[in-house]
């Protein structure tokens, strides 16, 4: 009975928690929407006809595709600050983007010392919106939501000429220490010929002021997106490295909780449910496994294989009171599993790779599923069943090629441009498309 | 469609190095299957020796290691990772060294005593009917060798443009065209059995071709992939079927003429201090030859080194010896 309340007593911290971190519950505030990586918007468009709003095209260069070359940051952020809604999202000419969310007019612009890859995460912190974003130049940048102005910055690394370019990944806002803590790992290399290194560390920042409260080094290689649950009354951090390892660790010391090493490199981060029955983790690997793991032991509850690789991250949703668990794989299926099961519901063929996360959000009050595929398409499927209700031909490839799970792809995210809901999908050809539903309209 | 398949009987680590997915104990069996194979070519009972050897590599590769075993363009992408991704560098190499090493050892034995695939093609030959279509066939039989290798590559067309693999008229696929490729290769020997030296040649181009191409980053696939990388590409997939079905027709076409790794491995064969020689004065039919000699490396007087691949069957026949150097 005392273990049931406190566990229940848990999701309820859990909850607010959730609540508390994010500034408004139709915002997307990070990568796969919040510090669950659920990827799970309560965003009710009105109508299943989607059609295009706006695109913003920051430059009309195309460029030459490199190994790993990836476009915009891997999802954008979509957030109310100062009376507006805000698209937030990184360009790989070391330009980090403010955009109206209304007409995609471009708000403000920073300029980084390299790339921004990965998504950034938005906040309001002392009533001042915030945004933070890592950059490949090893810094991690805090800026006002609604100037651009550079607020703080945090070098992880000071520069030398034998350092490679930084891989960070999305961070998160967490509470704990009675504080808005900033996690977000970076991996760092040397290729000098003495003393070189390779290190995936995890960095946990006060998110106000920038100072550094603690780092841990997980790995030798990159560490993907963490996500933040409190499980049992601990609030825990939990995320995965590219060397097959999931990680729990303390949010308040970074002491690690527990650790399971998995099947081969693992490039999706870990997304969480909050149950009362026990909270689950789901995190899926290049070996085609969606594991759903135990998230106050590591231990595995239930795995499911898909025909090929699996980089997408798990978004999670909950639909008629069932909780569901919605992947992509690169057997160009998009799934949907029993998040409690492991029961397969649907899959969906698409024409290609579905290598990014999917965004759930509502059309007249059903869930669906917003996913794209490298079949140059972005798909809106029907949650419960899985059958197509709209899609979106985005155009090929502006790539000759590209190598196979290299390159970092957009996930589509969805938010309030004012009081219209948004679909949002940075694209491949340097554009950030937005959808929004027309009644009567057609795509 | 493939979605539920699901064939590998271990799919964690089971020796977890440094607590990372790479697993040693695929390093140690891998090692311990080459030093048995090596063991046992110079054994006397090394002929009967080698369908253990071979089914326990063909059980190990397929359904043990867990993950893709991906000796030639694993090698290549972690050489370029040297500084960068200190575990990809190992998990290259902690295949290919040996395989060199043993190599240099004992020659091809990795394709003739480990390679599954080569097993697989091996065993079509091993078939009494099979084996009679191949070696002497009636010219009816001749002409019906022919219209199955032509059906074999109308299917394959057909499954590609069924399925349309990723990037279909790109090079990433080249699994799906070697595959045609072998195909129409085995044809050509079905016709002119005296093209069978000049086609053999054509894999160092191939190889070659490969090599520039993994080194320009792209991720080529081949038949290997279809089954030990424990992936359902539809390229590898395709071109694993037709490699398959062209060595009811030709004998092991893909180790004869496209396999990129057997490729790079008989360019060391010169090196090999354990040798397979034919012996002083032997000469034997050509018919004979090609009864004995799976991959058709015996010739009537002499042995071609870089097809050999060491299986013995040779020596057994008393047409050739092991020399040490």
């Amino acid at each position: 009975m005392v273990s049931y309340a406190k566990k229940l007593v848990s999701v309820l911290i859990f909850c607010l928690v959730c609540l508390n971190s994010k500034a408004n519950c139709d915002d997307w505030t990070g990568f796969q929407r919040d510090s669950l990586h659920s990827g799970n918007s309560q965003v009710n468009f009105p109508d299943k006809n989607l059609s295009l709003l706006w695109f913003f095209s920051p430059t009309g260069r195309t460029w030459n595709y490199k190994s790993g070359s990836s476009v915009w940051s891997s999802s954008a952020c979509i957030a109310e600050a100062g009376g507006r809604s805000i698209i937030y999202a990184g360009f790989y000419n070391n330009n980090f983007y403010a955009v109206d969310a209304k007409d995609g007019s471009l708000i403000w612009r920073f300029i980084g010392g390299n790339r921004f890859n990965q998504s950034p995460v938005f906040a309001k912190i002392n009533n001042r919106p915030m945004v933070f974003v890592p950059c490949a130049d090893r810094t991690i940048y805090c800026l006002d939501g609604l100037s651009g102005e550079k607020i703080w910055s945090y070098e992880t690394l000071g520069w030398s000429y034998m350092l490679s370019e930084a891989i960070p990944s999305s961070p998160i806002i967490i509470p704990a220490r009675d504080l808005s803590l900033l996690v977000c790992p970076v991996w760092n290399s040397s290729h000098a010929p003495f003393n070189n290194f390779q290190k995936g560390e995890i960095y946990v920042l006060n998110a106000a002021t920038g100072e550094k409260l603690y780092s841990a080094v997980l790995s030798s290689t990159p560490l993907n997106s963490p996500c933040f649950g409190n499980v049992d009354g601990q609030p825990l951090i939990f995320i995965s490295s590219n060397d097959g390892n999931v990680f729990a660790l303390g949010a308040k010391d970074g002491k690690i909780i527990w650790q399971l090493t998995l099947d081969s490199g693992l490039f999706s981060s870990p997304s969480i449910l909050p149950d009362k029955e026990g909270s689950r983790i789901f995190i899926s690997s290049r070996f085609g496994n969606l594991y759903c793991l135990d998230a106050a032991t590591g231990k595995v509850i239930w795995t499911k294989k898909a025909g090929h690789a699996i980089d997408s991250t798990a978004a999670v949703g909950t639909i008629e009171g069932k909780s569901y668990v919605y992947v992509g794989s690169y057997d160009r299926n998009i799934y949907c599993f029993d998040a409690i099961t492991g029961e397969k519901i649907w899959n969906y063929r698409t024409g290609d790779y579905v290598v990014s996360s999917c965004a759930l959000a509502k059309i007249s009050g059903k869930t669906v599923v917003f996913a794209h595929s490298l079949d140059n398409k972005l798909y809106c499927l029907d949650g419960l069943t899985g059958s197509a209700i709209w899609s979106f031909d985005l155009g090929k490839l502006i790539w000759a090629y590209n190598t196979r799970g290299d390159t970092i792809w957009s996930s589509p995210a969805v938010g309030m441009a004012g009081d219209k809901p948004i679909l949002v999908f940075p694209c491949y050809d340097s554009k950030l498309y937005a959808f929004s539903a027309v009644k009567g309209g057609s795509n | 469609m493939f979605e539920s398949l699901k064939w590998k009987l271990v799919e964690r680590p089971i020796l977890p190095i440094g607590n990372t997915y790479l697993d040693a104990f695929v390093f140690l069996v891998f090692f311990a299957l080459l030093f048995c194979a090596g063991i046992a070519l110079k054994s006397k009972w090394g002929i009967r020796l080698r369908p253990f050897v071979q089914a326990a590599a063909f059980i190990f590769f397929i359904f043990i290691v867990h993950r893709c075993f991906c000796a030639l363009r694993g090698t290549i992408f972690s050489f370029q990772d040297i500084g960068k991704n200190d575990l990809n560098v190992f998990n290259g190499l902690f295949i290919f060294v040996p395989l060199i090493a043993f190599t240099l050892m004992f020659g091809r034995i990795f394709c003739g005593w480990l390679c599954p695939l080569g097993s697989m093609q091996e065993t079509f030959f091993r078939l009494p009917f099979i084996k009679k279509f191949m070696i002497e066939p009636a010219p009816g039989l001749k002409r019906l060798r022919l219209f199955l290798l032509i059906i074999i590559f109308s299917v394959a067309v057909f499954l590609l443009l069924k399925f349309k693999p990723k990037t279909f008229f790109f090079v990433q696929n080249i699994a799906a065209f070697w595959g045609l490729v072998t195909v129409i290769l085995a044809g050509g020997l079905v016709l002119n059995q005296e093209a069978d030296l000049k086609l053999k040649k054509l894999r160092y181009f191939l190889l070659f071709g490969w090599l520039v191409i993994i080194s320009l980053g792209i991720f080529v696939t081949d038949p290997w992939c279809a089954l030990f990388g424990n992936e359902i590409d539809y390229s590898s997939l395709i071109a694993f079927f037709a490699v398959l079905a062209s060595a009811v027709i030709v004998p092991m076409a893909w180790c004869r003429y496209l396999c990129p790794l057997g490729s790079s491995l008989s360019l060391l064969t010169k090196f090999s201090q354990v040798k397979v020689k034919r012996k002083k004065g032997s000469v034997i039919s050509k018919k004979e030859a090609k009864n004995i000699c799976y991959i058709q490396a015996l010739e009537e007087k002499g042995l071609d080194k870089s097809s050999c691949l060491t299986c013995k069957r040779c020596v057994d026949a008393g047409a050739s010896d092991i020399e040490e150097s």
